[in-house]
Formats: structure tokens, sequence, C-alpha cells
């Protein structure tokens, strides 16, 4: 039996219900972007050999892509920074048994983005297409492979019984932290997410089209098959790591089946509004899909996070933890955010007016 | 003493933390650095209505972001995740201790991005009205960045009041936090004032933008290095005593330190107001920006090694235990409390423990040699890994080879008389295997 660390003796500087919801408020910006590069990368790229509407839009996607990194990395931060307060004691832990995969992290997310970047500046160049393509491979390649480590570490985070077949791997008790802990369960949740990104990719694409300006050469009558296609494969792959997943899930899901059934109905709405978009490609319905597809990541964040505090009641008793509440820091961040905010929305207007 | 510790073999898991933190540190000062020049450069150049100077800093600003954006980002998380792994316990610490500062900093970077993009893609859509407007919010989000991070760095070198009253602002406005705010400023300054040197000689360019470019960026770049002194100056009166004696123990670095930042100053002002374009050629300005970042970083090593014996002064020891845990763990002993070396030795040597789990020293006499051994390196790696590796950085092979085991465990039992070292919270029997195990292990006994 591996020990769990105590709770840190500074205590909780918020109520939880407060750390709770900023952290589901960060998953859920993060999740936003993170379906673009995660799933929208290969998509983009498996667009580009088609003709017309599909390949332009696939193009407008990779184009985007380094920005959409850079927003989606930083909105991560959010979730993985109240994870720290809520959870040091899991979270620390598990990414030290598995440290060297926790690491690359960081070393291949440097080389993907650079990659990226490399790729949207050199994609239309005749000569460097090829390099171009390649580099571009591997950096979406990497994305995903990433997704496994993020998904192997926040499952063992909330299953320390497994903990101690990783500090079987050891000197002198010091952990190696060469063994990632990817398995049925955490394929099931990767799978998952992938699914959930598939539709957000089939959002985007919508929301490019009618809400943003895009380029009119993107005929709405093209790209309903392939967004109808995508909400579809979206739901199937969802579906495929979900069922087994609520397995696994049941005993922690007694007494929210609302949540339960919203995540579950999430990607039938991504879905229906693929459908309907797919009837009738217009603004009406591309706005559907973008609303249904937030919807859907924020039942999913939530229910997400719900679970997470039922598997790891077992083992810590939030409410039981001390809170020394920081009321001026947590006003300077309210009030920074609020600022931020109208700072953000200030500059975007001057950013259209520009392009415009 | 609650969580595991990362084996990293040859250099110990902590050395990473500068292999990722020093590359963001550089950067980051550019990003702050290249945020206000830009602002004070595009602002020039349209009130000079001079289109190719603004030309030039477009290029400019292609470099900050893609490095800032990007490789700045990205170390920046970077170094959060490697001392998460390296030294969970200070990591924890300092997130309860500051998340809301941490939380308002995610703000300001998100205007970071914002902007930066903004002068990215649009530079030239943008009216010159809006064009200034971004390239302020872009400086100002920069600048504010690095104040808020400063605070929680240089707390963990001064914590001041806040280890009796753990209040967020007792920690953040910590004795050096306003000198530390004026040495990262003028660092920010003089780094991308030597850049700028460096990037005009490399690049191609017409003789009066390089001449322009040259006089102004010179001008930061003194002001840059003057806040530099004064911040450090400030600093040296305002950090504790225990740092100013390791200061006289170390002078090299400090020296170091203090010639970088004079050449660089000296250079620099005459740059300014004697120079000529001419004398801006690859070799001179590459030398001048590699003494400033030498200087820079000599500087970031001052504050990192000069905090030890802590991680959070006053609070928490490099060996992860806490001031005021020091003789409650001695009286139980280091492998009765810390919680992961302790399960290893359970599940290797269950016949150690009592049924409640407590190590019974008495079982000790019959364990081999390998086996006390085993004990000695969990101990070591535990106790000693988090600075410390057997002979690679840090060696403690050359701190004991030549001496005698007993005055090795003599100076082991008194370990904070060294300025730079936390106390040995173990037993005597503890520090007998360990030193037994060290000895071993220098000659090869053990594996």
């Amino acid at each position: 039996m591996t020990p769990i660390p105590a709770f840190d003796p500074l205590g909780l500087p918020a109520p939880i219900w407060f750390l709770l919801a900023l952290k589901v408020f960060g998953f859920w910006v993060h999740l936003i972007f993170m379906g673009l590069w995660f799933a929208g990368f290969v998509v983009g790229l498996l667009l580009l050999p088609s003709n017309g509407s599909l390949r332009l839009a696939g193009q407008r996607l990779l184009k985007r892509i380094p920005v959409i990194i850079a927003f989606g990395v930083n909105a991560g931060i959010v979730p993985l920074l109240f994870l720290q307060v809520l959870y040091p004691q899991f979270f620390y832990t598990s990414t030290v048994l598995q440290a060297w995969y926790w690491f690359s992290v960081i070393v291949l997310i440097i080389f993907a983005y650079y990659g990226t970047y490399y790729y949207v500046h050199n994609a239309e160049r005749e000569e460097r297409k090829r390099v171009a393509t390649l580099i571009g491979w591997l950096s979406a390649l990497i994305f995903l492979f990433l997704g496994i480590v993020f998904a192997s570490e926040m499952q063992l985070m909330v299953t320390p019984d497994r903990w101690s077949d990783f500090f079987r791997h050891t000197i002198g008790g010091a952990v190696l932290g060469n063994r990632l802990a990817f398995d049925g369960i955490d394929l099931q949740r990767y799978v998952m997410v992938f699914g959930l990104s598939l539709s957000t990719v089939a959002a985007f694409f919508v929301f490019d089209r009618h809400l943003l300006n895009g380029s009119s050469e993107v005929q709405p009558e093209e790209l309903r098959t392939l967004v109808l296609g995508l909400t579809f494969l979206g739901l199937v792959i969802f579906g495929a790591g979900a069922v087994p997943y609520l397995r696994h899930l049941q005993p922690y899901l007694k007494g929210i089946g609302l949540w339960k059934f919203l995540a579950g109905v999430g990607p039938f709405l991504a879905l229906l509004g693929g459908v309907l978009y797919a009837i009738q490609p217009a603004t009406s319905t591309a706005w559907l899909l973008v609303i249904f597809q937030a919807l859907s990541l924020l039942f999913n964040a939530i229910t997400r996070q719900i679970v997470q505090v039922r598997e790891l009641a077992q083992h810590v008793d939030l409410s039981s933890l001390p809170l020394h509440i920081q009321l001026s820091p947590i006003l300077l961040f309210l009030i920074t955010f609020v600022v931020g905010v109208i700072v953000t929305l200030w500059l975007l207007r001057m950013y259209r007016t520009a392009s415009t | 003493m609650e969580y595991p510790f990362w084996y990293v073999p040859g250099i110990g898991s902590p050395m990473l933390i500068p292999m990722v933190a020093l590359p963001h540190v550089l950067v980051s000062h550019f990003a702050v650095g290249g945020g206000i020049l830009l602002w004070l450069g595009i602002r020039k150049a349209y009130r000079e209505n001079d289109p190719d100077f603004l030309a030039y800093l477009r290029r400019l600003t292609r470099f900050f972001v893609l490095l800032t954006v990007v490789f700045g980002a990205i170390t920046g998380v970077g170094i959060w995740w490697t001392i998460a792994l390296s030294s969970p316990q200070t990591t924890s610490s300092l997130i309860h201790a500051f998340v809301f500062g941490w939380a308002t900093e995610w703000v300001t970077f998100v205007l970071e991005l914002v902007s930066a993009f903004g002068l990215y893609y649009l530079w030239d859509r943008l009216n010159p009205k809006a064009h200034q407007a971004v390239a302020l919010v872009y400086a100002l989000s920069a600048w504010i960045s690095l104040v808020l991070i400063t605070g929680i760095t240089a707390f963990m070198a001064s914590s001041g009041k806040w280890p009796q009253t753990h209040l967020f602002w007792d920690g953040f406005l910590n004795p050096t936090f306003l000198p530390s705010v004026v040495t990262r400023t003028g660092g920010a300054l003089a780094l991308t004032g030597l850049y700028l040197y460096m990037h005009i000689s490399l690049i191609k360019i017409a003789p009066e933008v390089k001449e322009k470019v040259a006089r102004w960026a010179s001008r930061w770049a003194v002001i840059g290095v003057g806040l530099i002194v004064l911040g450090g100056l400030w600093w040296y009166n305002a950090v504790p005593g225990y740092i100013h004696d390791k200061i006289a123990e170390r002078p090299t670095v400090v020296t170091l330190a203090i010639v970088a930042v004079l050449a660089t100053l000296v250079a620099t002002f005459f740059l300014a107001f004697w120079g000529k374009k001419e004398w801006l050629v690859a070799p001179l300005t590459v030398l001048l920006f590699l003494v400033g970042s030498a200087g820079f970083v000599a500087g970031e090593f001052i504050r990192e090694s000069f905090r030890k014996p802590y991680t959070i002064e006053g609070y928490l020891f490099s060996n992860n235990v806490y001031t005021t845990q020091v003789d409650a763990v001695r009286a139980r002993g280091f492998l009765n409390t810390a919680k992961w070396p302790k399960a290893y030795l359970q599940a290797r040597y269950p016949q150690l423990f009592t049924i409640e789990g407590v190590l019974d020293t008495t079982q000790l006499p019959s364990l081999t040699p390998q086996q006390r051994a085993d004990i000695g390196r969990a101990i070591f790696e535990y106790h000693c890994g988090v600075c410390h590796t057997l002979s690679g950085y840090n060696a403690i092979f050359d701190q004991i080879r030549g001496s005698d085991p007993d005055l090795i465990q003599a100076i082991v039992e008194d370990l904070e008389d060294h300025p730079a070292m936390p106390p040995f919270v173990g037993q005597s029997w503890e520090n007998q295997l360990l030193v037994e195990y060290l000895f071993q292990a220098m000659k090869g006994g053990v594996q």
C-alpha cells in the first residue's frame, strides 16, 4: 500500500465551490481550443488532398492552429492551477510516478508548436511543401500522443491504489518515473475526448464560414456533409469510449442522473446541430451547432468534475480541509479578470475594424 | 516528507529546473523589454513619421512574438511542471500561498497573447492610434506579469513576515519584492537593448535606420543597466542576513555578475553617447549580448542558490522539512516520518517494522551490509537527493572523499552549522546508515 501525502498545511485559499467553478470554467475553455488542435490538426491535414471547399476549410483551420494552441495552452493553465490547489497530494504524486512522460510534455509541445508554425508558414511554398507536410503530420501526431499522457495522468491521479505498481521501479525508494500508466480505462477517456473534439472541429468549420466572415469560397453545400460526418463520427467515437467507461464509473454516478444524462446527451446535441446544418446550411443553424457543441463540452466538463470529486472522496473529504480565505487576492483576481475581459473585447473590436 | 522523489541519474531532478527556467527567464525578460521598446519605438516612428523605422520594428515583432508566445509561454508552464516534479512540497506551498497571484498573472498573459497576435497579424492594418494602443497593452501586460511573478520568486528567498502570518500580502510584498522588480525591469530593458545591437549588426539594414536603432536602443539599455545597478544595491540591502553570509562565501559568481553588469554598462554608455554605427559589428555585439546574458544568468544563480538551505525562507527547508517540524521529525526519526522511503522499506523489509508500523531499530543488527546500504540509500535519496547526487552534479563523493566516516557522521549530526545546509532530521542510527552507505558506494561496494 503506497501512502497518500497529507494535504498542504496552508489549507484552501477560497471556498471549495469557488475553486471548483474556476477549475471547470478553465477546463471548458481549454476543451474548446484543445479539440481544435487535438482532432482538428489531423482533420485539417486529411482534408488537404480534397478539392474545393473542403480543402479550403481545412487550410483555414490549419492556418489558425498556432493561435488556437496559444490560447488553448493558456486556458489549460487554469484547471491545472486549481487542481493543484484542491488535490495536490494526488496530482503531484501521480505526475512524479510517471515523471519522464509528464516532463516530456513540455519538450514535445515546444517541438510540435514550432512544427505547427513551420507548417503554416511553408505549406504553400512549392519548394518546402513536402517537408512542411511531414512536419505538420509529426506535430499532429505529437499532439495525439500528448493526449495519451494527459489521459494517463488524470486517471492515475484518481486511482492511488495503482500507485504501488509504479513505486516498484525505484532506486533506494526514489522513483524512476519511466513508466506510463496508460491502460484500458485511460484509452476510454482518451477516445471520449477525441470524439468530443471531432464535434468541436465541425463546430469550428461552421463558425469560421458563417460567423467569422470566413471565405465565401467555402461553399456551405459542400461543408454540410463534412459537418454531418464529423458530428456523427464524434458521437460514435465518444460512445465507444463512454459506454465501457460508464461501467467503470458506476459507483460514482449514483444520484447525479441529470449530469450523467446531460454529459451523454451532449454529443447527440452536436449531432442534432450537424443534422440541422446539413438540412439547411445557414447562419442560424451554424449558431445552433456552435451553441450545442459548447453546451456539450460544458456538460462534460461539469460531469467530469463531479466524478473526480467523488472518486477522490474516498481518500479525502474536501469539506474537512482547513479554509483560509484570501479575500483581497481573490478580489484582485476578479477585478483583473473583469478588466482583462473588457480590454480583450476592446482589442478585438479594434482588430475587427482593422480587418474590415 | 510527503511526496515521492524523482531520481534523475547524474544531475538529480532539481537540476532540470534551471535547464527549463534559465532559457525561460531570458526569453520572458525579452518579452517585457521587447514589449516596452516596441511600444516606445512605434510611438517614436509615428511621431517622427518614419516608415523605415516602423518596418524595422515589424521585423522585430515577428521575432518577439514567435519567441515569447511559443517558447516563452511553454517554458513558463515548463518551470511550474518541473518544480512540481522535483519539489512538489515547495510547489504546493507556493500554489496555496499565491494561487490568486498566479490567476491574476494568467489574465495578464491572456492580454499579452491577444495584443501580441494583434501586432503580429494586423501590423499593416491597424491605424496609428490603434497600433500604439495595442503595443501599449502588450507592454503593460508583459510588465505586470513580471511584477506578479517577481513577488512570488522574491518571496522564496526573503519571505518577510509571511512565515508568522501566512498572509498573501505579507509574502508578496516581501523585503526584496520592489528591488527585484527594479532589477528585473532594468534587466529586461538592457537585454533587449543588447539584442537590438546584435540584431542590427547581423541583418541587412539601411545605414540611417541602423544608426537610429543603435542610438535609440543604447539609451534604453543604459537606463536598463542603471536600474539593474540601483535594484541590485537595493536588493543587497534588503535580503536577509543569511544571504549576505553566502555572498561573502562565494565571491566568484557575485564578481561575475558585477563584472558583466559593469562591462555592459560601460559598453552601452559608450555606444549611446559616443558610438558610431560602424562599431556595431557582429563579433562585438554578439560578445556584448553574451556578457549581458551571462550577467543575467549569474544573477539568477545568486537568487536561486543563495536561498539554500531553504526553498522558502524561514518556512520550508530544501530537504522538504518545515522549519517548525524539525524537532518532531528528529524525535520520531526520518524514516518513521518520510512517507515514501518508509513505504519502500516496509515493502522490502517488513521484519523491521512493528505491527503499528514503527521502525524497530533493535532489528537492524540482523540486516546484511547490502540491506543496510539499501536503507542508507533511501535516506540519501530523500534527505540529500534534492541537492546532491552521488558522483554527478554537486557530488556528495567530492564532499566526503579523504575524510573519515566518523568525522562525516559528526558533520552530518550538526549539518545546520553549514550555512547552506538544512538540519539533518534523522536519528543517530540513520546518520550512521547514511554515512556507511556513502562510503561503501564510494568504494564501489554497492550499486
